[in-house]
């Protein structure tokens, strides 16, 4: 009897261990699960840090605004206009690209602050970096359509044989009415890209230029029955939930997971732009996945936005940086003039040796906050200050990191 | 004892040295006790809306302990950032107002006088409360009505839900804009106001409309016009009779015999059309019966007639309408001061019908129409079935349903039915500051309101006209002593929901009518009461504004650069998250003043015309009399003509005249503070042997009252200017106003379709008073 009961203790004991080892299992297989699941890669790396892209790039918006870069720059035709506009400039670089943009003019904001009395701002590295994902985002918010050039586009390419607008009797196609509401391109994108099945080959045959895209949606807006004026907006973005779309949604299976060939394809263009790249692509894309037996992806509105601001996104820390030609940049431009030996031990500039193991981020935001000194050396020393064109700010950061 | 020099001056020099030394020796003047008393009070700023007029104007308040002492800007309103006018400041005069009525009044003896009799508010709530059951309980409650001003904000909603629910269709609000919205009715099918795009104008083609001085929006247009001018992209042309502070504004004044500004318009509308001048794609996509107006208009318009008819030269007609064209975006506008006509549909119209032609609608730069704010809908009522049979009744207007709604809600209309108890009588009026027009007009029908309307409520904070009306008065606070919201005027182009907090506690016995109205609600029955589950007017109030949080859109008072940065995004479908939940929202809500939402949608159809073709109708079927001036007969006994005008922030309140800081401001320009002045063209007083400022009688066939002359250029031989809505001494109660109001000049003339009526036609005549 007494060893039945510690027989049967074991076996409890045998089964209880076995359920949590299964149970063990089941939990890795769905913590495994969420994290590919949930998880966003770093696209970007430099030296051993990594990178991940921004969640809100919106969110430098207020440092633009609290730090008074207004009081000298303008977005979209707001604020002063004593520095250059940055929506442009946020529309032709990276973050690298801008963050030299922003050390070689340094010297001549710092002059034209202190003529105004502004005080200079200082950066830490996180504000540094929305800042420049707040002005590098600028690029992707469209300009406005126009109604007459739409009118012209719905009647020539044949939209309205199909649509019904405004009221008008129904036709084959979908009525567009319910998209008056709607001001950004990415409804009717999302809706058009999860009714891809029953597209009609005439539509499928339609490209768009950018612009056509931006007049025909102003068109559709102008003429939609909409009598209470209603508008639905979206918000921007994010280029890291982008990513997730990108991964969950396997677009992976065709796009490499490093982006190369995405990267290569320049997406850092207009909201419009880009929608209308994958809408012009969309039939060969179809095709593509029908052939290698994938189901084409359905996205809600929130997620085509997430992923088109990740699309835009995929350039913004560009590749990685060179230390040798940072080597190089560093001699080049002079840094040598007050950070080689000779000059260290002459107090002239600080050993980069010594300074602390720093991300891109830090040894950036330090450079910025640490111009106005610099600027008064370089001055005395009567040195012309550096500039840094297209990717040699990132090699240099490169190369101060590799010292350590 | 005489005192001499010598000896007067040896106690003065004595005096005169001691009291210095006595005040050094003193205790009081170290009188510790009294320092120590003497503590700063506790200061605070608060944010709320100007009410003064319809502007609605943020406002901070600085208040010391509980007393508002100085009233400055809100500079993040978007609407005057951070200005206020002088109305505004004199404001705490309104507040502090000697002529407050303190606690509930009930009316004793003979219901001609004016004699009263405190009671408290518990009284006269149930009072009221039993008059209204009385009433529903026996069929009638659609014999109740309530007289307010237009406000178009949750107090409106309120009141209009607690006649629904009781059972009555006669919620009366006055509208002084109601002849623009009958002309876009006309023409585009929407009964609302249009805004004008002042900001991307290049020219403001200006049929008398005081858009600088009287326009709800008026501080928005001073501040846009002060920076358009700076940058020299604005020119305005002022049309209109007198020389007025638009027309000393304005690049040019051309003056017009008054009444012809429709036919103004139309002659060029001529020029444009015969020399192709118009926006041909806008006219063919956007418009309708272009052909038929073109015809009538080649047709029946002569420009030399134009030229005669309405005293402007050919030459200035056809450079205006070139100036029109060229000058793109341009707008041509009109307000109230067209409405006030025996041809006012017509004039607004023929004016209108400019802004087509240049294509010129829902436009940057043109006529746009506002995006109501989305605060949140109240809940359904349940009505019993009182109420269902009661609203079945015809509403209490003395027009039938085919005339509206071209036909306006008018004051005449309105009270004429009531004295004349057709289709019914009314049983019991509320009156709630209705306005300007609706108290001059009661004061000619005082008695025959009394004798058929038994019982009659005033909400009024002040002494005034309607107050004397009423068997009982339950006296409202001013609007800084409550809660409310205001919402922009749709002459603005955007939505903006100012919060008007109470400033102050109630000042003596006054209550909110919205509390007093929440009150009533719960003595009326459960049923009754569960339409009005708020615990306070607050509660409710902030009920609807959680709306403006779920709606995804527009953003709480934030600087110019965030508000520029808002309209971008949203102009391209983006808009960014401020807050994370309702409460958060709401507490910054109340703490910035308001909300706004800055963007706007140019070229939305379906949204700016609503009639059957979806399109801009040009209006060519008029009577051609309807065309000519509306110049009243000649007449040698009265050989003058009156042209009555708004003096600034005045145009549809009579609340200034608790203002004497304002009232005194009003008259300054002119060098007359306290009295009524009339305006008489040099040649004219000369003719009359009347000298300047003179006492004056202007007499008309319906009275005459006592002015003083000023001679003044800026008007024509043939009229004369006197100013509305100025009152005669500091404190209203006791000056002459009543009896010298220029409106009781005029004779009872109506435009025949709107129902309107008419200051335009009435013909006076002056003559020397005795003494000066």
């Amino acid at each position: 009897m007494r060893m039945r009961l510690i027989h049967r203790r074991k076996e409890k004991m045998i089964m209880s261990k076995r359920k949590r080892s299964i149970i063990n299992i089941l939990m890795r297989v769905c913590i495994g699960l969420m994290m590919i699941s949930s998880a966003v890669p770093p696209v970007f790396s430099q030296g051993e840090d990594t990178y991940l892209l921004p969640e809100n790039p919106m969110t430098g918006a207020d440092i633009f605004f609290k730090k008074g870069c207004i009081e000298c720059h303008t977005v979209w035709g707001i604020g002063k206009t004593f520095g250059p506009d940055l929506t442009q400039i946020g529309m032709e670089k990276d973050f690298f690209k801008l963050s030299g943009a922003l050390w070689s003019h340094s010297p001549k904001m710092i002059n034209i602050m202190e003529e105004k009395g502004i005080e200079k701002p200082v950066f830490s590295p996180q504000e540094i970096e929305a800042l420049l994902a707040y002005i590098y985002y600028l690029g992707l918010i469209d300009e406005l359509g126009d109604y007459l050039r739409g009118e012209e586009i719905f009647t020539n390419k044949g939209c309205s044989r199909c649509h019904s607008l405004g009221g008008s009797p129904e036709k084959a196609g979908p009525n567009l009415d319910k998209y008056g509401r709607y001001v950004s391109p990415v409804y009717i994108v999302t809706a058009l890209w999860n009714h891809s099945a029953t597209v009609s080959q005439a539509m499928l045959n339609q490209s768009f230029t950018p612009r056509e895209m931006c007049h025909l949606l102003a068109f559709i807006k102008g003429n939609a029955a909409n009598p209470e004026g209603k508008t639905v907006y979206i918000q921007p973005g994010s280029p890291r939930k982008g990513q997730k779309v990108f991964m969950e949604k396997r677009c992976v299976s065709c796009h490499s997971q490093q982006n190369l060939d995405l990267q290569e394809s320049d997406l850092q263009k207009s909201l419009t732009e880009i929608v209308g790249m994958m809408w012009n692509h969309s039939s060969s894309m179809w095709q593509e996945m029908k052939s290698r037996n994938l189901t084409i992806p359905r996205f809600d509105v929130g997620e085509m936005s997430d992923l088109t601001a990740y699309l835009y996104f995929i350039s913004f820390y560009g590749k990685k940086g060179n230390p040798t030609r940072g080597e190089v940049i560093f001699k080049e431009k002079g840094c040598f003039s007050c950070h080689s030996k000779e000059a260290i031990d002459a107090g002239k500039g600080i050993d980069l040796k010594d300074i602390p193991r720093s991300s891109f981020l830090e040894l950036i935001s330090a450079m910025w906050n640490h111009a106005p000194e610099m600027e008064k050396m370089v001055t005395e020393m009567n040195l012309t200050w550096p500039r840094f064109e297209k990717n040699e700010m990132k090699d240099l950061i490169s190369y101060i990191q590799s010292m350590k | 004892m005489a005192i001499k020099r010598r000896d007067f001056l040896k106690i003065g020099g004595g005096l005169s040295l001691s009291l210095p030394l006595y005040t050094c020796i003193s205790d009081k003047s170290y009188n510790s006790t009294s320092k120590s008393n003497w503590l700063a009070g506790v200061e605070q700023w608060v944010p709320s809306v100007c009410q003064a007029c319809p502007g609605g104007c943020g406002i901070m308040v600085r208040v010391i302990d509980d007393r508002a002492v100085k009233i400055e800007g809100n500079p993040l309103h978007p609407l005057n950032k951070g200005k206020v006018c002088p109305k505004g400041q004199a404001g705490l005069q309104l507040l502090y107002s000697p002529e407050r009525v303190r606690g509930p009044l009930k009316k004793v003896g003979d219901r001609n006088e004016e004699r009263w009799e405190t009671i408290s508010w518990d009284e006269a709530l149930n009072t009221v409360s039993t008059k209204l059951q009385q009433l529903r309980e026996s069929g009638k409650s659609h014999t109740v009505a309530f007289a307010g001003k237009n406000q178009q904000n949750t107090t409106d909603e309120l009141v209009s839900r607690f006649f629904e629910v009781y059972g009555s269709p006669n919620f009366f609000k006055f509208d002084e804009w109601a002849a623009l919205k009958n002309a876009y009715f006309v023409s585009q099918g929407i009964y609302d106001l249009m805004a004008v795009d002042l900001k991307n104008s290049r020219l403001i083609l200006s049929f008398g409309a005081n858009f600088l001085s009287n326009w709800p929006n008026v501080m928005e247009n001073q501040r846009i016009y002060g920076e358009k001018r700076a940058e020299g992209d604005l020119k305005i042309i002022q049309i209109e009779p007198r020389f007025s502070i638009e027309a000393s504004r304005a690049d040019k004044w051309i003056p017009i015999n008054r009444g012809s500004e429709g036919l103004l318009a139309l002659g060029i509308a001529s020029v444009l059309i015969k020399e192709r001048l118009f926006n041909q794609a806008f006219v063919e996509r956007f418009t309708s019966q272009f052909n038929e107006f073109r015809s009538f208009i080649l047709q029946n318009i002569s420009l030399d007639q134009v030229s005669e008819m309405t005293g402007v030269p050919l030459s200035s007609i056809i450079e205006i309408a070139k100036e029109f064209h060229t000058r793109h975006p341009a707008v041509a506008v009109s307000d109230f001061n067209l409405s006030y006509s025996a041809n006012s549909l017509f004039n607004i119209l023929a004016v209108h019908s400019l802004n087509a032609l240049a294509g010129n609608i829902d436009s940057p730069g043109g006529f746009l129409r506002q995006r109501q704010a989305p605060v949140t809908e109240l809940p359904p009522v349940t009505l019993d079935s009182v109420a269902k049979k009661a609203l079945s009744e015809e509403e209490h207007w003395g027009t039938t349903e085919s005339d509206l709604p071209l036909r306006s809600k008018n004051t005449k209309d309105m009270i004429d039915s009531m004295v004349n108890k057709s289709p019914y009588g009314i049983n019991c009026l509320f009156l709630s500051s209705p306005g300007y027009q609706f108290v001059s007009y009661i004061q000619k029908k005082k008695a025959e309101i009394l004798g058929s309307i038994p019982f009659i409520v005033s909400f009024s904070p002040f002494m005034d006209e309607t107050s004397s009306l009423a068997d009982l008065i339950l006296p409202d606070t001013t609007f800084y002593e409550k809660w409310q919201d205001h919402h922009s005027s749709p002459l603005s182009k955007i939505p903006i929901v100012g919060i008007s907090k109470p400033v102050i506690q109630p000042l003596y016995q006054s209550r909110p009518l919205e509390s007093t109205l929440l009150t009533l609600a719960r003595t009326m029955g459960e049923d009754f009461a569960q339409n009005f589950p708020w615990s306070d007017y607050k509660e409710l109030l902030l009920y609807r504004m959680k709306g403006l949080f779920r709606a995804k859109k527009g953003s709480i008072f934030s600087s110019s650069y965030e508000e520029a940065q808002l309209r971008i995004l949203e102009e391209r479908g983006w808009w960014t998250p401020q807050h994370n939940s309702e409460d958060a929202f709401i507490k910054d809500l109340l703490e910035k003043g308001g909300w706004q939402d800055p963007s706007y949608h140019f070229n939305e159809r379906s949204f700016v015309y609503q009639n059957n073709s979806q399109r801009f109708v040009f209006v060519s079927s008029f009577e051609i009399e309807d065309v000519g001036s509306n110049e009243s007969q000649e007449n040698e006994d009265y050989p003058l003509r009156l042209f009555l005008f708004d003096l600034p922030f005045t145009s549809s309140d009579s609340s200034s005249k608790n203002m004497p800081w304002y009232q005194e401001n009003l008259g300054f320009r002119f060098g007359i503070l306290w009295k009524i002045w009339v305006e008489v063209n040099p040649e004219t007083a000369g003719a009359l042997g009347i000298r300047d400022k003179d006492i004056v009688w202007v007499e008309s066939p319906q009275g005459r009252i006592k002015a003083v002359a000023r001679i003044f250029p800026g008007i024509g031989p043939e009229i004369v200017g006197m100013p509305l809505n100025k009152t005669e001494h500091p404190l209203a109660s006791k000056g002459e106003t009543d009896i010298n109001d220029p409106l009781h000049l005029l004779e009872e003339t109506y435009d025949e379709r709107t129902g309107i009526p008419d200051r335009m036609s009435t013909r006076v005549k002056i003559y020397k008073a005795r003494g000066r």
